[in-house]
């Protein structure tokens, strides 16, 4: 990808040289091209835009010609950028371009132009010898990359602020490092990444001598390694090249470094250190800039409680609700504070995901130290949080010594709910932990193409897994020998309970599977790297701990014959102890369900909320024992239920459901819930609560009724077929929502009833309604 | 010069005994310890005995330390310590450690106290006639000594060089005199510029010396690194006879590197004295004749800024073919601030400085504006209106800039 076209061929006395030092180049890169394209990247991520205006981000920018993107670079001075050499050869004509380059500073997607300031000259390493050094051995002396460093010149400033601090001959000291860049060559054109600048992290980022690009006893070498560093920790990709590599040294971000390409098959990122030489260089090019050394720049002391590593303020001074933001923890003895205020009447929750150990704090409004959690890597932990403090604030620290350190994930979200929301922790391979019921978004990318979920199933009963892509995502539900690592293969499974590979190319799957208590792994993967990105997992889990149902009951046969929309009365048996029966059942409205069971039987009932979302027991159930059996009484928002039944002894029973009509809709009303009423707006109409919104009406027939109440419900009338919309004050004008159009019913019509367009005013006979 | 035995030549190097050794040893002893206890049990220590090989190496110099005249008991030790480290040096494959081996040496030699031993010693070493290959290359460093040496013997005329300008003189000398190896006449000619300076041109034997090297070179064989990094002797001299000389190299190489190296050392002869430069290229248009875009290229080096080399560009221009498309080269380059830098043995190369880039870039503006407005080069009018665009950009350039310092 370095295309580099130069319309001004330099003709200098470099040529030669320069052609064999691409040549060597070429060599490195070469290896690039062995490599499966899923490792480029190699952990480079995007950075947020607003990080690009933070020291040590706003000292690097992106260097373009006319031909487009180049490479990287870093601003050692206010008019000298320090870069990588290879980028600035022409593949093609073999020499060393000319001006103009551009240098584009704070490229970002929001400025993504190729306008910039032109540099004015260049300054590289070039000596009598460079030739012999690449030749004489085939293009393999270490020699040319040695001097694979640049410096740009510019006339005028380059960015408004302080350039990067920088250092001689501290690469190869134990600091937490990163680089910095453009990988713009790994993106297509439109993709907007192409214009963000990347970081790459690594906890333990050890950088070490290069040694070894070419066999010592094939390639005698005699020009020993003077200033190229290789590490592991750090790899990079194309694009970056030219860009910095950051150390933080006493609390401040430093240039040590200049990354100078990857050994994607080998699996390293190549540097060339700032030693002596390279420091006379920069040197020399800020005495040109700042000849009588007037300016003295003072680097900001980073201050790990405001600004993490991707320049996010550490400190949180706002969370927004049900968002899940990412931060991280750097250095380890660094702690991340958060103020959680809970609204007035809200129950809510912090939660906390990160990949390293770490212990959470949580305190009251006095300071007061409520809870304290420390927990293992790889952990999901929340914390309810309630009005009677009103104010919370918690503390993360990693609980790991120095190098495990990294990425977590915290937000809040409704105390209600039981939905988690979370987003890739990082750009590695990582298990994330799921709630049973919940729901978790993730991504998948070209360079990780996998994703894993643990469940911690702690009791039998059945997980259902469902997910909305993207394109062509396989989903894989199974256990994992324990000492597998990540990323696991198939042969890590020591079992796969159920294998969804979407097969309508949507993206969705769904796993459904009844487990015993164990570890369970659900791996998702993207078949194709065009079709990543962004979805969410979600889950339920239906527990049968209550009973003891046997391993093998199915629950697709308990809910088989369930019937939602009617009235529902069955007679049924306990054939044995330890039968289980389960009914089904769906409200169309809020409002009140009477479950009636006449039975001779000593019952245990559980009312579960059936909703996908919502999936669990429902709380505070009022079973009432009867003369003639049991009664549960119990106000259920709109949705699907079940109900649960079993006994200590066997025989029959009969189970009756019924349903009390909307709250509200009987405000005013001087009667008995059952039978016949009447209502001077309305008309006289008779309902039953088993009949769950069912109602017989004098002029309609029968009816069904949905609202929360009589300012604004729905009718369903079966005989026309039409949903209408009304309310105490427009009743009898009726409205068909789907047409829009608004009826009279001319009261008193019956058989036919009849109906006037109140735009046309068209009589209607109710079978003529257009529907 | 007559030739020493082996355990002569140890007996030499007593002299050197405190800070050589402790300069060897605190190189060893910086290694990490398992692998100085490793090596103690090598092959390469043969010919210690058996016992001294649990010496503790740290407090053998430390022993040294304490001790500067150095006993009979003392020198014993040292002797065979020393011969262990040569041995080591002799042994070491890796030749980065080979070269922070000398490296340090070179340091606490420099840096020694008594300075006369050091030289005596250095003296006798290097008349003594015996040498051996390090397996490294010729190599200069920061302000001209070297920072990788081919041969002992070159390491130690280094040293002395750093210490003793009148015996450098002399030796450097009498190896031109006898027409020793060209590694060693390389430094020989470039100890010598060094210490006369400019005067050394008007000096006939190392312009003799200098001239003869060259055009002795055999240009077919592998390049020599010493030979190449010498061409900055050439470069540094600066005359006609030395361009010549360069672009003879070049014509008549069939090794690339050695075209390579003569064009750098054109390209920072002209750095190194402009006008001088300029004129021999004038005034003998033959001169690099052979590549005329390499040429060209040259006078994008020149500072209008500076009257003579304006007048001398427009001299350029004046006798080129209109039709002559490696003119084109200049037009693009010039004003050409770009600069290659390298340690060297006698030129230096600096990054411009933004106030002269813009005095620079302002006179090749005024200087294009001229021309155009003359119709001095009708047959370049196109190359003269991109060359103005891409000044007047460089200008309004430093204008900004120079009101952001303000």
């Amino acid at each position: 990808m370095l295309c580099i076209r130069e319309s001004n061929p330099l003709v200098s006395t470099f040529l030669n040289a320069s052609r064999i030092m691409k040549s060597s180049f070429l060599a490195l890169f070469a290896l690039f091209s062995s490599h499966s394209l899923w490792a480029f990247l190699n952990g480079s991520v995007p950075l947020p835009e607003h990080a690009t205006g933070i020291y040590p981000y706003n000292t690097v920018g992106m260097v373009s010609n006319d031909s487009g993107w180049m490479g990287s670079g870093c601003a050692v001075g206010k008019r000298t950028v320090l870069t990588a050499a290879h980028i600035f050869y022409d593949d093609e004509l073999h020499v060393w371009n000319n001006q103009p380059y551009t240098w584009n500073w704070n490229r970002s997607p929001a400025n993504s132009t190729d306008e910039g300031v032109a540099a004015r000259s260049w300054v590289h390493f070039e000596d009598y010898a460079s030739l012999v050094d690449a030749a004489d051995r085939g293009g393999a002396s270490l020699e040319p990359f040695n001097k694979d460093i640049y410096i740009l010149q510019f006339l005028e400033d380059i960015t408004t602020e302080i350039p990067s601090k920088w250092t001689s001959d501290a690469i190869t000291n134990l600091d937490y490092k990163m680089i910095l860049g453009y990988p713009a060559g790994y993106y297509e054109f439109w993709q907007r990444e192409r214009n963000m600048m990347h970081a790459t992290h690594n906890a333990e980022p050890v950088v070490s001598e290069f040694t070894s690009m070419f066999a010592d006893e094939v390639v005698k070498q005699t020009t020993p390694n003077r200033r190229l560093y290789q590490s592991s920790g750090l790899r990079s990709t194309s694009g970056n090249s030219g860009g910095p590599l950051f150390a933080f040294i006493n609390d401040v971000w430093t240039l040590v470094g200049v990354y100078v390409g990857s050994n994607g098959a080998l699996g390293y990122s190549i540097f060339v250190g700032i030693d002596e030489d390279v420091k006379n260089m920069i040197d020399q090019a800020l005495a040109a800039e700042n000849p009588d050394q007037t300016i003295v720049y003072s680097y900001p002391v980073y201050d790990p409680v405001t600004y993490d590593l991707n320049g996010n303020w550490a400190r949180a001074q706002s969370i927004t609700k049900n968002t899940t933001h990412l931060s991280s923890i750097f250095p380890a003895g660094d702690a991340d504070y958060f103020s959680l205020p809970v609204a007035e009447g809200n129950q809510e929750k912090f939660f906390v995901m990160s990949t390293f150990p770490a212990k959470v704090q949580l305190y009251d409004f006095t300071y007061t130290l409520i809870q304290e959690q420390t927990l293992a890597a790889n952990f999901y932990t929340e914390f309810n949080l309630s009005t009677v403090n009103g104010q919370y604030y918690a503390v993360i620290t990693a609980n790991a010594p120095t190098g495990s350190i990294g990425h977590y994930a915290y937000g809040i979200i409704d105390g209600a709910g039981n939905a988690t929301h979370v987003d890739r922790l990082s750009s590695t391979f990582a298990m994330y932990p799921m709630p049973l019921n919940g729901q978790m978004s993730a991504s998948l990318r070209y360079d990780i193409p996998n994703d894993y979920f643990s469940f911690d199933v702690q009791e039998a009963g059945r997980l259902i897994i469902q997910s909305d892509g993207p394109l062509n995502t396989v989903g894989l539900l199974g256990q994992v020998a324990p000492t597998a690592t990540l990323p696991y293969q198939i042969s890590d499974f020591t079992s796969i309970i159920d294998l969804d590979a979407d097969s309508s190319k949507s993206g969705d799957f769904q796993i459904e599977a009844d487990l015993q208590p164990g570890q369970y792994v659900l791996l998702t993967e993207a078949q194709y790297f065009q079709e990543r990105g962004y979805y969410s997992v979600s889950s339920k889990f239906i527990p049968r701990d209550l009973g003891s149902l046997a391993a093998d009951t199915d629950f697709n046969e308990l809910f088989k014959n369930a019937d939602h929309s009617r009235f529902l009365s069955y007679e049924e048996k306990i054939d044995e102890v330890g039968d289980i029966d389960f009914r089904s059942f769906r409200t169309r409205a809020p409002g009140t369900v009477t479950i009636n069971v006449t039975s001779t039987l000593t019952h245990t009932f559980e009312l579960f909320n059936a909703n996908f979302d919502q999936f669990g027991l429902v709380a505070d159930q009022d079973v009432v024992k009867t003369a003639t059996g049991y009664t549960i009484t119990k106000y259920l928002p709109e949705g699907s239920y079940y109900i649960r039944i079993s006994a200590i002894e066997s025989g029959d029973y009969t189970i009756d459901f019924g349903f009390d009509l909307v709250e509200g809709f009987w405000t005013g009303f001087a009667g008995a819930q059952d039978g016949e009423k009447t209502l001077a707006w309305f008309g006289t109409f008779s309902s039953e609560s088993t009949k769950m919104g069912w109602i017989e009406h004098n002029d309609h027939g029968r009816i069904y009724v949905k609202g929360a109440s009589t300012e604004d419900f729905w009718i369903w009338d079966p005989a026309i077929g039409l949903w209408f919309r009304t309310s105490e004050a427009t009743y009898p004008n009726l409205l068909d929502p789907i047409r829009n159009i608004i009826y009279r019913y001319i009261q008193g019509t019956k058989n036919p009833r009849q109906f006037e367009n109140t735009v046309t005013l068209e009589i209607i006979n109710e079978g003529d309604l257009p529907k | 010069m007559g030739s020493r035995s082996k355990s002569g030549r140890l007996r030499i190097l007593l002299g050197l005994s405190v800070v050589l050794i402790t300069g060897f040893i605190l190189t060893r002893i910086q290694k990490p310890k398992e692998e100085t206890e490793g090596t103690q049990g090598s092959p390469h220590l043969g010919g210690i005995p058996e016992e001294s090989k649990t010496v503790d190496r740290e407090f053998a110099v430390s022993e040294i330390q304490k001790t500067p005249a150095a006993s009979e008991q003392a020198t014993s030790d040292i002797t065979t310590k020393l011969a262990s480290l040569r041995s080591d040096f002799f042994a070491c494959a890796d030749l980065k450690e080979k070269e922070a081996l000398l490296t340090a040496l070179k340091e606490q030699l420099i840096g020694a106290k008594n300075k006369a031993e050091v030289i005596s010693a250095l003296l006798a070493l290097i008349e003594s006639g015996e040498n051996f290959e390090t397996g490294l290359a010729f190599r200069p460093g920061a302000n001209g000594d070297l920072r990788s040496w081919n041969s002992e013997r070159l390491f130690l005329l280094d040293v002395l060089s750093l210490l003793d300008t009148r015996e450098t003189l002399r030796i450097s000398r009498e190896i031109l005199e006898r027409s020793g190896g060209m590694d060693e006449r390389v430094f020989a000619l470039k100890s010598i510029a060094k210490v006369q300076g400019d005067a050394v041109l008007n000096d006939e034997q190392w312009n003799a010396s200098l001239l003869d090297l060259y055009r002795s070179v055999d240009r077919d064989t592998p390049a020599d690194y010493a030979l190449l990094y010498g061409l900055d002797i050439l470069a540094f001299a600066g005359e006609a006879e030395h361009l010549q000389t360069l672009e003879d190299i070049a014509n008549h190489a069939s090794e690339p590197s050695y075209v390579h190296g003569s064009k750098l050392a054109t390209t920072r002869m002209i750095l190194n004295d402009p006008r001088g430069t300029f004129e021999t290229l004038l005034n003998e248009p033959e001169v690099w004749s052979s590549d005329q875009t390499f040429r060209s290229s040259l006078f994008s080096l020149a500072n209008p800024s500076d009257e003579t080399q304006a007048k001398q560009v427009e001299k350029f221009l004046d006798g080129s073919d209109g039709n002559d498309e490696s003119v084109d080269v200049f037009f693009s380059l010039f004003p050409n601030l770009n600069r290659s830098v390298s340690h060297n043995l006698l030129t230096q190369q600096r990054a411009t400085s933004i106030e002269d880039a813009a005095r620079t870039d302002l006179a090749s503006l005024e200087l294009v504006n001229k021309w155009i407005s003359e119709k001095r080069y009708p047959e370049y009018e196109s190359q003269l209106l991109n060359l103005r665009s891409k000044l007047e950009k460089f200008v309004a350039s430093a204008e900004k800039g120079k009101k952001q310092r303000n």
